[in-house]
């Protein structure tokens, strides 16, 4: 099964064929807020490199969020179009899963904390435990500052590792207690092989997305909508 | 050529299928009016958030009327420019998917020739030249259109856009939801001559200035405390917008030595400017033609048709296709393909 996999919810992009065997091609590039113009003619090198056309895709997935609200978008909707197009099915992979599933094998035990920044200083986070290879969610994503993060860490068991954009950041706010059991730190940004990889699996657990009416992770509201939420 | 038209550049998410130019096969547009009413305004981030939830439906709705498919779709048109980025970009992602699934020629539209073309679809066919008045809530802009694609500024707006005018009076007599519309209402048990609103001048005599008018009613209702019945303040207030917009477009269509006049855009729709700009221009056998209601607003039908026109004449844009939150429309913001063609 030969699955096409977007990666947009970040600074750097990226497009990923990968196949039963593992990864065919990947292109990633830093897209300087012109994620819209470089998206698709870069998909279109890629499966020009490759020789691959559509009409040997087995599937599409992409990477749901959180992230920036307009790269979800953008990457979101180019999928609907694809799909509608040419029929293939969509995985929807949540971002800090394909951040987790980017990690090498751990032990059975290890909590995996996939972080990335959010607006306000606050990070978008969740924590997964490994399982034959892949992640498994110990505490599911959620929006919030350093202190709740940290308090949500301190139920998990040890080996603490971060993984994600926002690792560093959140490893130099959070208290020592849990400073001292963070076992490694690394800010990889989320990759389209993961994530085509995540989306491989779903589609071929019968896991299909309903691409008419899907959406980004957002967490919340809009900022609007949040504003109304607090008033009297 | 059967064209498959995306809109999304505000709050409205729309699709289209026009053929042969000027004949809409279909067109939906899923209003989110309703989201923002509350707010005051369009909220860019809402907005964003229901393009990219339904406009897979709102493609498949348009097709589905049509009686058609992406089968037989031979291009895809959306707008790119001026708009909200983030609910463009949507819009433009969306086409971009679906022209490099399937292999078919994109174009991009500007919003503001598509309001053009609604004038031409509404008449079957091309009206030039004629100048065009374009007013809505984000706009107030007279161009001269020589052809279809070729156009010029004559006049644009300094301030307050006219329909953005129409929207701040309404709720400013009371008006909570419905906006200008729900002032045309108003305004028809109204006396238009009852509070004597100032027209703006400006030093540019085409260009349009309605802060001040807004600012006019502010102090009238202050100062009146309630006695002047709300009808006759509504009838005055629209008659006092309707006025400039009457008198620019005529001294333009003079200026330029056509005699045809188009209108679009939602306050094409008011009932008061139809009425009075068809008076007018025929006392002074001008042509004037306006969209029906659901062509005035948004929609991808407009899209659509100016798409289906550029396509024709072998404009195509490539998957690099940019979004612009801004741009002026005038012939050099086209291909030189185009231009060639339409010389």
């Amino acid at each position: 099964m030969l699955v096409l996999g977007l990666e947009t919810t970040g600074p750097l992009a990226s497009i990923a064929l990968v196949d039963a065997e593992g990864l065919v091609a990947e292109i990633a590039f830093r897209h300087h807020q012109q994620l819209s113009r470089d998206l698709v003619p870069t998909l279109s090198y890629l499966l020009v490199r490759t020789s691959v056309t559509l009409d040997r895709l087995d599937g599409l997935a992409v990477s749901q969020g959180p992230g920036s609200f307009t790269g979800m978008r953008v990457g979101i909707a180019t999928t609907k179009g694809l799909s509608l197009a040419t029929g293939l099915p969509v995985a929807a992979v949540p971002t800090l899963e394909a951040l987790a599933a980017a990690c090498p094998l751990l032990p059975a035990n290890a909590s995996l904390c996939a972080v990335r920044p959010a607006p306000a200083d606050e990070f978008y986070a969740a924590v997964y435990r490994q399982e034959g290879g892949l992640p498994v969610e110990r505490l599911g994503a959620a929006q919030e500052d350093a202190a709740a993060l940290a308090a949500r860490l301190a139920e998990v068991p040890d080996p603490l590792l971060l993984v994600g954009e926002g690792a560093t950041a959140f490893a130099k706010s959070a208290p020592p207690a849990l400073h001292r059991r963070i076992a490694a730190v690394a800010d990889s940004p989320p990759r389209a092989e993961w994530v085509a990889h995540l989306g491989r699996g779903r589609l071929l657990a019968g896991a299909v997305a309903d691409a008419r009416w899907l959406g980004p992770l957002y967490l919340r509201a809009s900022a609007a909508e949040e504003r109304r939420k607090e008033l009297p | 050529m059967r064209v498959l038209g995306i809109e999304t550049s505000c709050d409205e998410t729309a699709a289209a299928v026009v053929e042969g130019g000027f004949t809409v096969r279909a067109h939906v547009i899923s209003s989110q009016a309703d989201l923002h009413a509350t707010f005051g305004g369009v909220v860019p981030e809402i907005a964003s958030r229901r393009h990219v939830e339904v406009i897979t439906a709102v493609v498949e709705e348009a097709l589905a009327k049509a009686g058609t498919s992406l089968e037989e779709i031979e291009g895809i048109a959306v707008t790119n420019r001026p708009g909200l980025i983030g609910s463009l970009l949507v819009g433009v992602s969306m086409a971009k998917g679906l022209a490099f699934g399937r292999g078919l020629p994109l174009v991009g539209v500007h919003h503001l020739e598509g309001h053009i073309f609604a004038s031409f679809v509404a008449a079957g066919g091309p009206v030039v030249p004629a100048v065009a008045l374009i007013a809505s809530g984000g706009h107030t802009e007279l161009f001269y259109v020589r052809a279809p694609h070729d156009y010029q500024v004559m006049g644009r707006r300094l301030d307050d856009a006219a329909g953005e005018a129409f929207d701040k009076g309404a709720r400013a007599v009371g008006l909570e939801a419905g906006g200008g519309a729900a002032l045309d209402q108003l305004a028809r048990q109204g006396n238009p001559q009852a509070v004597p609103f100032p027209r703006a001048r400006t030093d540019h005599p085409l260009d349009f200035s309605f802060s001040g008018l807004k600012t006019a009613l502010l102090r009238f209702l202050e100062t009146d405390g309630g006695r002047t019945p709300v009808a006759d303040v509504a009838a005055s207030y629209q008659q006092a917008i309707v006025d400039v917009l009457v008198e620019h477009a005529l001294q333009a269509a003079h200026a330029a030595e056509v005699d045809a006049v188009l209108v679009g855009g939602g306050v094409a729709a008011n009932s008061r400017l139809q009425a009075q700009l068809r008076t007018v221009a025929t006392a002074r056998n001008l042509r004037v033609a306006f969209p029906p209601p659901d062509l005035c607003t948004d929609n991808a039908a407009m899209i659509a048709a100016a798409g289906h026109s550029l396509l024709e004449r072998g404009v195509r844009h490539g998957f690099d296709l940019e979004t612009k939150a801004r741009e002026p429309l005038t012939t050099a913001t086209f291909a030189p393909a185009c231009q060639v063609e339409v010389g």
